[in-house]
């Protein structure tokens, strides 16, 4: 049965089949490739969200670590009840010897907190009666925007679920974020040369510097205009699009059929999207052309019931003792590429810092996972640092009040381009959505850098 | 001469590079060891829950963390994910030669949703019941690399894991493929086949 497939073959497939990459070579051997489909998109059984916790407590990492995606709404029992009380999906300590650690642990972990809290004083550029919201009000007021820094480059566009004929946003699970630079003349049949349709998702990618082409098989949104107009177009069947820097184009996956450098010169490009697997937005060959690229799943529930999903991309650089804010929503994705090292991490609540401060090395990070609720990044470092973000945030009707909010949030992080007293009134994605129907694309790229 | 280096290369380089990155900051400070943790609860937990009933899932992937985090220092895999499932997979097995799993994969494939219809759950239910016992059914070396490839590792990692050369675990992949592809045929006509 397998006769068109040999051995060597088959681990390749599936070597990239679990990380949905292109394919080696070109594979007539449909039903390999359907089976292979079969084995690793539908067995995949989940731990229970509150094991998942529960463990990571008993291990001692829950005050360091991000926490499951679903958040710190989870039972984290205590040390003494696990053990008077093994209830199931909660992690058993194997030996009794844990009771008497947890306790340890607890008190590392009080005494860890206190230094942290006093690390992110002596860190912090700001007055110490500044007003950070609580983790739970994340739909109120952001940090002040003074705060913020200008990215240098920012994309925001929403997409609503009517525009994915056929897809059902229940099967997805898996957000991707891709960062890199393309060879001249280098060209990809991106996620899947075989076939696209396989992997329905959305798409965005945002060129830094240089071009790309992309040549779509059915209508997308794009994106094209100098810095400072905004125009949507759509693009016909096999029509070739062509963008320059700054310039961005969100597509179903669906309709994608293959993007290239038309260029001699390289080309820097920052994408993201959410699929129904393990795939990463472009797939250029060659070891010089993909910097860096991450993914995640996320819950099957993420989607449920959503009508729209807003995808912003931004890239900054954060000077040494400077601080960058965001926040995570019960339905933001957010996944950053970090260049750089010194960055700490620091949660807020009420004003005051929640739990420890994590530093992040250069690389890639899921900062959903760290739960809904306000953050900050310091650059403690003495180098300025590079980051890149990509950020779904879903809906659950068009236009409520609660995506202006979360609008007001995230510009929070990305709007220090306006003036500080103005920054939710006037936030970028607060404009569109005053001015633009649903669906409309915008983009932002101030002139100033950080 | 240049490697082939596409973009499966690529992108198992940025996993094990970023996985170092890890490890490195988990050896300085144990409470960094949380990254790896959520990089790798659900696919240890998905392997172990392939053999074995849910609460003997749970109680193994305890014991894989537990024993990861206190052998930090002996992980000189270039790869933490083989290094990891090893210590999977050995746990894994000694708790079935323990004693004869109770239960198996009853449920574990199990995510019904909500946004499909009763038709499309039956044939998902269905299809994963159909996969699950053609797995099962597998011999058990061909089982356990085909476990290890759905718990998201490697072929070159599958065979450092069961510690066979990688000519050999390619050929029981391929021959547990040809298995399944056979017993699953009727799964899309025309199709698999």
């Amino acid at each position: 049965m397998t006769a068109s497939l040999d051995a060597l073959q088959l681990d390749q497939l599936w070597d990239a089949a679990l990380h949905g990459l292109p394919v080696p070579q070109p594979i007539g051997d449909l039903g390999a490739i359907q089976l292979l489909e079969l084995l690793t998109h539908t067995t995949r059984p989940a731990p229970p969200a509150a094991f998942v916790a529960s463990l990571e407590e008993g291990l001692g990492l829950a005050s360091a670590a991000a926490p499951s995606p679903a958040g710190a709404e989870l039972p984290r029992p205590t040390p003494g009840q696990r053990t008077a009380e093994p209830a199931r999906s909660c992690w058993k300590p194997p030996q009794s010897r844990w009771v008497t650690s947890g306790y340890a642990v607890a008190a590392v972990v009080v005494v860890l907190l206190l230094s942290a809290f006093t690390v992110i004083r002596q860190l912090d550029p700001f007055e110490d009666d500044r007003a950070i919201p609580a983790a739970g009000d994340w739909t109120g007021d952001g940090p002040p925007s003074s705060l913020n820094l200008v990215p240098s480059v920012w994309f925001a566009t929403t997409w609503p679920t009517e525009w994915l004929e056929g897809f059902s946003f229940s099967d997805w699970s898996w957000i991707g974020f891709d960062e890199g630079t393309v060879a001249a003349g280098a060209h990809s049949e991106g996620l899947n040369g075989v076939d696209a349709a396989w992997f329905p998702g959305i798409s965005v990618v945002l060129v830094q510097d240089g071009q790309l082409a992309f040549r779509l098989s059915a209508t997308a949104q794009v994106l094209t205009g100098k810095p400072g107009t905004d125009d949507l177009h759509a693009v016909t069947p096999s029509t070739e699009v062509t963008i320059g820097p700054g310039e961005s184009i969100v597509y179903s996956v669906a309709s994608f059929e293959e993007v290239w450098n038309p260029t001699d010169q390289e080309a820097d490009y920052v994408a993201g999207g959410l699929y129904t697997r393990a795939v990463y937005p472009l797939g250029f060959p060659g070891p010089a052309s993909h910097v860096a690229s991450t993914g995640i799943s996320f819950g099957d529930d993420f989607l449920a019931e959503t009508s729209d999903v807003s995808f912003d991309l931004q890239t900054l650089v954060i000077e040494p003792g400077k601080r960058y804010a965001y926040s995570i929503g019960p339905q933001t994705l957010l996944l950053a590429n970090i260049q750089g090292d010194g960055l700490v991490l620091q949660a807020w609540e009420n004003g005051t810092a929640r739990e420890k401060p994590k530093t992040l090395f250069e690389s890639r990070y899921a900062l959903h996972q760290s739960g809904a609720g306000y953050y900050t990044l310091t650059n403690t470092g003495s180098e300025p640092v590079q980051i890149s973000l990509f950020r779904a945030t879903a809906s659950k009707s068009p236009l409520p009040a609660s995506v202006v909010a979360t609008d007001r949030s995230w510009s929070a992080g990305g709007s220090a381009f306006a003036e500080p007293q103005a920054s939710v009134s006037q936030s970028p994605m607060s404009a569109v959505r005053e001015h633009l129907p649903v669906g409309a694309i915008t983009r932002h790229r101030p002139s100033g850098g950080s | 001469m240049e490697t082939d280096q596409g973009p499966v290369t690529n992108t198992l380089r940025d996993i094990d590079t970023l996985d170092a990155e890890l490890l490195a900051a988990a050896l300085a400070d144990r409470a960094a060891f949380a990254l790896l943790y959520h990089r790798y609860v659900g696919p240890v937990y998905a392997y172990c829950r392939r053999r074995l009933d849910a609460q003997d899932a749970e109680d193994a992937t305890s014991h894989i963390f537990l024993q990861a985090l206190s052998r930090l220092e002996t992980c000189r895999s270039p790869s933490f994910r083989a290094w990891l499932f090893t210590i999977a997979h050995n746990v894994v097995v000694d708790r079935l030669r323990a004693r004869k799993p109770a239960l198996e994969l009853d449920d574990s494939l199990g995510i019904p949703s909500n946004e499909r219809s009763p038709e499309d759950q039956a044939l998902d239910a269905d299809r994963r019941e159909r996969l699950a016992c053609a797995i099962r059914a597998l011999p058990a070396d061909q089982r356990a690399a085909v476990e290890l490839r759905l718990a998201g590792l490697t072929g070159v990692e599958c065979a450092q894991v069961l510690g066979k050369s990688p000519d050999a675990t390619r050929m029981l992949q391929h021959q547990a493929f040809g298995t399944l592809r056979t017993a699953l045929a009727d799964l899309s006509p025309g199709e698999l086949a």
